[in-house]
């Protein structure tokens, strides 16, 4: 099993709640609503195509459309596999974090 | 309902087509997004509408341009960065090369430096001869009249024209706009002004129209009228500077003595009216004074509108803008011939950007400047020649290292330019070196062309344009055959270790013809050295047939022509002193021609003209000219003293077929004179000419020159005596003195410059080749080092081993030499052909260079043969 980066999970896990509709555009949007920050599309098709390539993604072209000058939607949708490694990277992160709360419970307080 | 819902898309898609995103921009936009694959562009364009819709027009599309420069600055520091660290890899092997392997580098770039070097000086001194008077207003439309003669010695041209033709040549033929006659004073003049006295050289005089037909820029003075009254001066802005300091001189008076041994002294008071620039110097008319032509009336005795007197005079003229040239030549050519009976000139037009160029008679430039050029090339071909043989030859020692570039990805196109470029670099570091190399070489380089190249034409932009694209194609020419051989080594091959790349049979071949070519054009030129040494050689020793030495020469200025009998008696005195006369001429200076000769006997209708010298009494004795027949000039006979008796050579005896000369009458110019003797031919022109037909006269008022012969010993203190008495006697004039054999040997000037230039390209063309041939050597040595470690161990002895080693270079110098004898042969038989009398073509000389070559090969590649056959074995085989 390939790791997920941090950026890949952040997708993978746009493109989980967005369902059918998880497009550039859409996907991009949801990035930002998730964590404010704004992701060039560059840097979005690149992470994409890599979880392509790790086999976590599926790729589909949708019909054309007037407004994107008669260019097609491309969706994207999560794999079993995709599944699988969020899972695994959920699990991975509760157990780096766990007790954190009980480890910096004294610096919060400033004591 | 779908009629409907037609029309809705398609008013939606005008809608849609109206709010497109800046064209512009997505151009752009599509080619940096290069896979079709990825949405980006319809996402972008999808989010353009959204902000358009929600926020304007405006900002959607400063959004949109944005998203294109956004990943700009990372792209290119990342394409920087990465192109930054391949140079550094790439200069950082390149440096690592040069320093582990210094021998080849040096051969390397001193090499190509050597051989830039030749080229940018060639190709300054070209640069120079072709800017010759280019630089005229009318240049294209000037040209200089010129009359071809059909002559005993085949077709000669000359540019000297009786007076009266420039002024024909202006008035009755409508495309001459301005025609001018320029006249040189030969002999050095007399100037002052007050108290300033200086002997003046570029004296010229000239119609006014030669300021009309030159580019001449006045300082001071009116051009229109500047030489309009014969008693007026223009000076240059040198001479002003000289005689009148900064001041503006119109007005003032310059005094001008004019002398001709042949005609009474007189002295004029020229009025400066005008100063000019000084002329350019590529320029062949090199004024420092001009002087108006109609004063030439005030005091030569002759008819200007004459036809039939030649005294140096050039014509110049000017051509209308629409004048069709060789329909005018047409019409001038057969002038003489209607107007001057028995005149067989043809004239005919030399422009004048031309003349520097080829001169009259073969005399121009363009000779040295082919020459120059294709010896220029031949060392820069023998020096990328080495270049390219060592790069292929090394390539092996740099397999690992592209079969490792190949694998980590590098592409065929990237070894490619690693290896031009790193050509490129070691021409630029030559093209440097060389630069150098010229700057240290600029004061010979001066000294031998006799010319100055100025320095601030290696700074223009045609030469420096000029000299990088020989950089680049040098650069490229020599580095295209390593950087493909070596790009397409197979990186598996290499990396097993099937490293015997460097000796694949193809490269093989190619570099044994390149050796072959570079030895064959050595030997060519060590052989054109040796025969143009051994032909000058034989020159110099010939036996001109009169003695030359001890004799000095010294022009008759001032009271020398009028007091020459007191000189001749007080110099007599000294006992040092053997004899004393008078000429003319000084053998191989030239004499002058009498046309329309007559004799008694003649039996040709034919008119003849024959070359003339006037001489004294004892001019025969001093120069030990041998009589045949006859006798020499007498004081006791009065009929000579008269001028009345004439001495002439053997081939005028056959010239003009007289049978029993010896008392015969000669009329020279109409004066009828007995022929007294026969004198034996010698060479009183340059050895390239063949001996012409001469008659000697005793019209002593034709003398220039005062001949001295002295005793070889105390030759200081016998010429201190002769400047004693000329002081004494001549006292206004300053003494200059020359030496006969000396004059005669500047004839040879030119050949003896042409050889020694030979002498040092062959050198440094041997030198070139030697140090590529050493390269080689050095690598197929280090390469056989196991094979002959092993040899050695199963018995092989020292000679064989060198003699294993030496055989292949011996094989290949052998067939550059059989290369190059046909071509050196053949080259110096036409060039030979110049002289009349010439040594013939030996065959030692070929024998001889093929042997030098030979030995110079061997002895080059012996120094590695002998380092590695005497290599202990042990050392050779152990590394492993």
């Amino acid at each position: 099993m390939k790791e997920l980066t941090k950026a890949e999970e952040t997708l993978l896990l746009a493109i989980l709640r967005l369902k059918d509709n998880a497009y550039g555009v859409a996907i991009k949007q949801q990035i930002q609503k998730a964590t404010g920050k704004s992701l060039p599309y560059g840097t979005l098709y690149f992470i994409l195509e890599q979880l392509a390539k790790k086999g976590y993604v599926k790729r589909f072209t949708g019909e054309s459309r007037p407004e994107r000058g008669g260019r097609s939607r491309i969706y994207y949708t999560h794999t079993p596999e995709g599944i699988k490694a969020l899972e695994h990277a959920y699990k991975m992160q509760q157990k780096i974090w766990n007790g954190y709360t009980e480890l910096t419970w004294g610096e919060k307080t400033g004591r | 309902m779908e009629r409907i819902h037609r029309a809705d898309l398609g008013r939606e898609n005008r809608k849609m087509r109206r709010t497109k995103p800046p064209k512009f921009a997505a151009r752009i936009l599509s080619l940096l997004s290069s896979s079709k694959k990825t949405g980006i562009l319809g996402d972008t364009e999808e989010e353009y509408r959204m902000i358009r819709s929600e926020k304007g027009r405006f900002k959607a599309d400063v959004w949109y341009v944005w998203q294109i420069f956004r990943p700009l600055p990372f792209f290119i520091r990342s394409t920087l960065y990465w192109s930054i660290t391949m140079f550094k890899n790439y200069s950082k092997i390149f440096l690592r090369n040069m320093r582990r392997n210094k021998i080849y580098s040096l051969i390397n770039i001193v090499g190509l430096a050597i051989g830039l070097t030749a080229v940018i000086f060639i190709l300054l001194y070209v640069q120079h001869e072709l800017s010759f008077d280019r630089f005229h207003e009318n240049t294209g439309r000037i040209y200089r009249v010129i009359g071809q003669y059909v002559g005993s010695s085949g077709i000669r041209y000359s540019d000297n024209h009786p007076p009266a033709l420039s002024p024909t040549l202006q008035d009755e033929y409508p495309e001459v706009v301005y025609s001018a006659r320029l006249r040189r004073v030969k002999e050095k003049r007399l100037l002052s002004c007050q108290e300033k006295k200086f002997f003046e050289e570029n004296i010229y005089y000239a119609d006014p129209t030669v300021l009309k037909i030159f580019s001449i820029t006045f300082i001071y003075g009116n051009p229109e009228t500047a030489l309009g009254d014969p008693y007026s001066i223009v000076i240059s802005e040198e001479m002003m500077k000289k005689y009148f300091g900064n001041e503006d001189p119109i007005g003032k008076t310059i005094h001008y003595i004019y002398e001709k041994t042949i005609f009474k002294k007189k002295e004029f008071d020229l009025r400066v009216t005008g100063v000019v620039k000084n002329m350019p110097r590529n320029s062949i008319l090199q004024f420092d004074f001009i002087v108006p032509f109609d004063l030439n009336k005030r005091f030569l005795p002759f008819d200007f509108e004459s036809w039939g007197w030649y005294d140096s005079i050039e014509t110049y003229v000017l051509l209308g803008k629409n004048a069709l040239t060789e329909d005018f030549v047409k019409k001038i050519e057969g002038l003489f011939k209607s107007l001057v009976q028995g005149s067989n000139k043809v004239l005919d037009l030399q422009p004048l950007e031309d003349i520097k160029l080829y001169g009259l008679n073969n005399t121009g430039a363009i000779k040295n400047v082919r020459i120059f050029t294709i010896l220029a090339l031949i060392t820069m071909f023998i020096a990328s020649i080495n270049f390219m043989n060592l790069s292929t030859a090394r390539s092996s020692q740099r397999a690992k290292e592209i079969g490792m570039r190949k694998i980590v990805g590098a592409k065929k196109r990237d070894v490619v330019l690693q290896f031009m470029g790193e050509s490129l670099l070691l021409s630029s570091i030559s093209f440097v070196l060389s630069m150098i190399f010229i700057f240290l070489l600029l004061p010979t380089i001066h000294k031998f062309i006799e010319e100055e190249i100025l320095i601030d034409v290696l700074f223009r932009f045609e030469t420096l344009a000029a000299a990088a694209v020989i950089v680049l194609i040098t650069g490229i020419f020599s580095g295209i055959y390593p950087a493909f051989f070596l790009s397409s080594y197979k990186p598996v091959s290499v990396v097993k270790g099937i490293s015997n790349i460097g000796r694949v049979g193809h490269s093989k071949f190619i570099r044994k013809t390149l050796v072959v070519v570079q030895f064959s054009l050595s030997v060519i030129l060590i052989i054109c050295t040796l025969i143009m040494l051994k032909q000058f050689h034989f020159i110099n020793e010939r036996n001109l047939g009169f003695d030359r030495e001890h004799i000095v020469f010294m022009e008759m200025y001032g009271n020398l022509e009028d007091k020459y009998e007191i000189v001749k008696n007080e110099l007599l005195k000294n006992q040092n002193i053997t004899a004393v006369t008078a000429s003319h001429n000084i053998p191989n200076t030239g004499s002058f021609t009498i046309g329309h000769i007559d004799w008694e006997g003649r039996t040709t209708e034919e008119e003849k003209d024959i070359d003339c010298i006037s001489v004294d009494f004892d001019y025969f004795e001093m120069l030990n000219i041998e009589f045949i027949d006859g006798r020499s000039f007498s004081k006791d006979i009065s009929v000579d003293e008269k001028g009345e008796s004439y001495i002439i050579n053997e081939r005028a005896v056959d010239y003009l077929g007289i049978k029993n000369p010896v008392g015969k009458w000669l009329a020279l110019w109409g004066r009828k004179g007995q022929i007294i003797g026969i004198v034996k031919d010698f060479h009183y022109e340059s050895l390239r000419n063949e001996i012409t037909p001469l008659s000697f006269t005793l019209w002593r008022s034709f003398n220039n020159y005062l001949l001295i012969k002295i005793k070889p010993e105390n030759r200081f203190q016998t010429i201190a005596e002769i400047k004693r008495i000329c002081h004494e006697l001549n006292p206004a004039y300053p003494f200059e003195f020359r030496f006969i054999d000396e004059a005669i040997d500047n004839q040879y000037r030119n050949d003896l410059r042409l050889s020694q230039l030979y002498k040092a390209f062959t050198v440094i063309s041997i030198f070139i080749a030697c140090m590529g041939l050493f390269g080689l050597a050095a690598f197929t040595a280090e390469q056989r080092t196991k094979e002959i470690g092993i040899r050695k161990v199963l018995g092989a002895s020292l000679s064989g081993v060198i003699f294993l080693l030496s055989k292949n270079y011996i094989k290949w110098v052998i067939l550059a030499i059989i290369i190059a004898l046909p071509v050196a042969y053949f080259s110096m038989d036409h060039w030979l052909r110049n002289f009349a009398y010439r040594i013939a073509l030996d065959v030692w000389i070929f024998i001889f260079a093929g042997i030098v070559a030979l030995g110079i090969a061997l002895l080059t590649v012996s120094y590695q043969t002998i380092k590695s056959a005497t290599a202990n074995p042990v050392d050779s085989l152990r590394y492993e």
